[in-house]
């Protein structure tokens, strides 16, 4: 079985109340040994519609799409690697202060059956032309099509959040590091 | 559904405060694979139950059929045609349908074999619009079956039971009462369109059948799995056959568009479910003006009062075409309250002297007012008494989905498919997966803005 795989991850600014970040957090289901299709639909249209919504105050991100398959194994591990690893989290806690700017990270990855329906579509969608690939619009277009994904198509996935705990949300110093260079401004 | 099994396995989970997550994986998938490969057989369990069903054949197949060359791929096919093919249960021959509501009426099963004909509109301008294939379902018999593992097919016109609920007495009398303000006015210049859950909409049809002449939509087949429970629908059918068979003799009448309100039912690609939704045909806006339909009236569940969203394009259209489209809610038809009745239990097939009877707004000095509220009637209406219900229908006018609203309601699936594996090598197919991937059109390349 061929896979391909596609990711994306968001960097957003939050508000005051930081209501995305509770929201978000009740999308990965951390508790759950075993979760049915509906359930990974369910939780993935919450959280990409979720970011779709706040997406105006998304700052940086970046998402990828490859239908090689060694390409899509070593990539899904490498994002993987990302939250196993914590290599993003901040290492100590600060006061959350509505006065200073602070972040959260949404990452998804998901690796599909190459060529399967959800595939052969998602393909189509990430067709994007080069110059507009950090335009808002085109991670709309990406947030919105993942309702048509079915799930029964994907091999692996994996999504987490910085930060689990909010006086752990991220600093703009956080985010100049070189670590977070992949991370592209949002146009 | 806390011990639903489903089948994503966690594989590593974080949660600390910089960072909370987890990774999964499907290992069906994986095991797929690996009993190509290594050519043996293994058992994949099936949804909730872990019920080895179809994937049995598969298996089979797989290591007894098929060379390392030949290994299957899983295409998307047609749901009905693949029920055709290898019988309306097929994947799940051991699964029965359950019918609730069964009628204690006398019934003659070697009927079914005419049900599709007996259900068929009497004028031959609707039946280009008539869809049989429900009520052919009972006497077909497979035509083929899956060669190294044969599943034992038994034929739904054996299982079927005729049922009559509560709610299709209920659904029935309302469908009397629209019928007898239609046949009151003698109208002839509105197309009902009637949009409840299956036994019902069938159930409504038998009761306007006096004044408007049915056209039946279901264009799909039970399965013990299907998200469209058609058999009960089905059922709902055979219990009222000899009433359609004849009203079949009256004159003609105006349409009466039959509709499933289940058959775009949320289906989310689980394993455990058969998907066997479709689209309706429904007439099109030139056929309308054919038949001199000016207005439609689109008859709804409970109180709904919007159009079920893949019938959003086709009220547009009609709206676009001059014909006007506006609603009610079933429940706008109610017997008398406050007023003691005769019971009402009697079977629907023999005339009960008198009839209970239902009225638009709930009185019968308000069922006149429906000319009032859908002012079609081409003469003069009685006087009549205001109902005290809500009737947000009578201003109702079709309005465009966002371009979300559908594709939600698909979540993503290829209506009316089933993935099936097949043979890379020869074709043929060896057996249904119940779920969907697939895997054609191989391709390279890479996408990204990261």
């Amino acid at each position: 079985m061929s896979r391909s795989l596609f990711a994306l991850e968001l960097c957003v600014r939050l508000d005051a109340q930081a209501e995305l970040h509770r929201q978000l957090r009740a999308t990965i289901p951390v508790d759950q040994a075993t979760v049915t299709l509906g359930q990974k639909w369910h939780n993935y249209h919450r959280a990409t519609q979720l970011l779709l919504y706040n997406l105006r105050a998304a700052e940086r991100g970046c998402w990828d799409y490859f239908d090689d398959d060694e390409r899509a194994e070593n990539d899904f591990a490498m994002w993987k690697n990302g939250m196993t690893t914590a290599e993003g989290a901040r290492d100590q806690a600060r006061a959350f202060s509505p006065s200073e700017p602070r972040y959260l990270t949404f990452t998804l990855a998901i690796q599909l059956v190459r060529d399967s329906p959800s595939d052969l579509e998602l393909r189509k969608v990430c067709e994007i032309p080069e110059g507009v690939l950090w335009h808002r619009g085109v991670f709309a277009r990406l947030l919105q099509h993942f309702g048509r994904i079915s799930f029964a198509s994907v091999h692996a996935d994996v999504t987490y959040l910085i930060p689990r705990d909010i006086e752990w949300a991220l600093t703009s110093e956080d985010l100049a590091a070189q670590k977070f260079h992949y991370l592209r401004p949002l146009i | 559904m806390a011990d639903e099994q489903g089948p994503f396995e966690r594989q590593e989970t974080i949660s600390q405060p910089g960072i909370v997550g987890a990774s999964w994986w499907q290992a069906s998938l994986d095991e797929l694979q690996a009993s190509v490969t290594r050519r043996r057989a293994i058992g994949l369990a099936l949804g909730a139950g872990g019920a080895v069903v179809g994937f049995g054949a598969l298996v089979a197949l797989i290591a007894h059929g098929c060379s390392e060359e030949d290994e299957p791929e899983v295409l998307r096919k047609k749901s009905l045609e693949m029920q055709v093919t290898y019988g309306w249960n097929f994947g799940a021959p051991q699964e029965s349908v359950t019918f609730d509501g069964i009628s204690t009426s006398p019934f003659d099963r070697s009927a079914l074999a005419h049900l599709a004909s007996d259900l068929r509109p009497r004028s031959a301008r609707y039946a280009g619009f008539y869809t049989p294939t429900l009520f052919e379902s009972p006497s077909a018999r497979p035509l083929s079956s899956f060669v190294d593992e044969p599943e034992t097919i038994v034929p739904l016109d054996q299982v079927l039971m005729p049922i009559f609920t509560p709610l299709m007495r209920r659904a029935y009398r309302q469908g009397e009462a629209l019928a007898s303000l239609v046949a009151e006015q003698s109208l002839s210049t509105a197309l009902v369109i009637v949009d409840l859950d299956g036994p019902q909409s069938v159930a409504f049809a038998a009761g306007a059948s006096q004044a408007l002449e049915p056209i039946f939509t279901f264009g799909n087949w039970p399965h013990p799995r299907g998200v469209v429970k058609a058999h009960r629908t089905l059922a709902a059918a055979a219990y009222f056959q000899p009433l359609f068979a004849k009203a079949q003799q009256r004159a003609a009448r105006p349409a009466l568009v039959v509709l499933d309100a289940q058959r775009s039912s949320l289906y989310r690609d689980d394993a455990t479910q058969f998907d066997n939704r479709y689209v309706p045909l429904l007439p099109t806006p030139a056929a309308l003006r054919q038949w001199g339909v000016s207005h439609v009236l689109y008859v709804t569940q409970g109180s709904v009062y919007r159009e079920s969203p893949d019938l959003n394009d086709v009220f547009l259209a009609y709206q676009a075409a001059g014909i006007e489209v506006k609603l009610v809610a079933e429940e706008a038809f109610a017997p008398e309250s406050g007023v003691a009745h005769e019971v009402d239990d009697g079977s629907l097939l023999v005339p009960t002297n008198p009839p209970v009877r239902y009225f638009y707004g709930g009185n019968p000095r308000t069922h006149g007012w429906f000319w009032h509220d859908y002012p079609w009637s081409p003469t003069p209406t009685r006087a009549a008494v205001e109902p005290d219900i809500s009737r947000p229908g009578r201003s109702y006018q079709p309005v465009a989905d966002g371009p979300n609203a559908h594709s939600q309601l698909l979540a993503g699936a290829a209506l009316g498919t089933v993935a099936m594996a097949v043979s890379r090598h020869s074709g043929r197919i060896l057996g249904p997966l119940l779920n969907r991937n697939g895997s054609w059109n191989r391709s390279d390349g890479s996408y990204g803005g990261g």
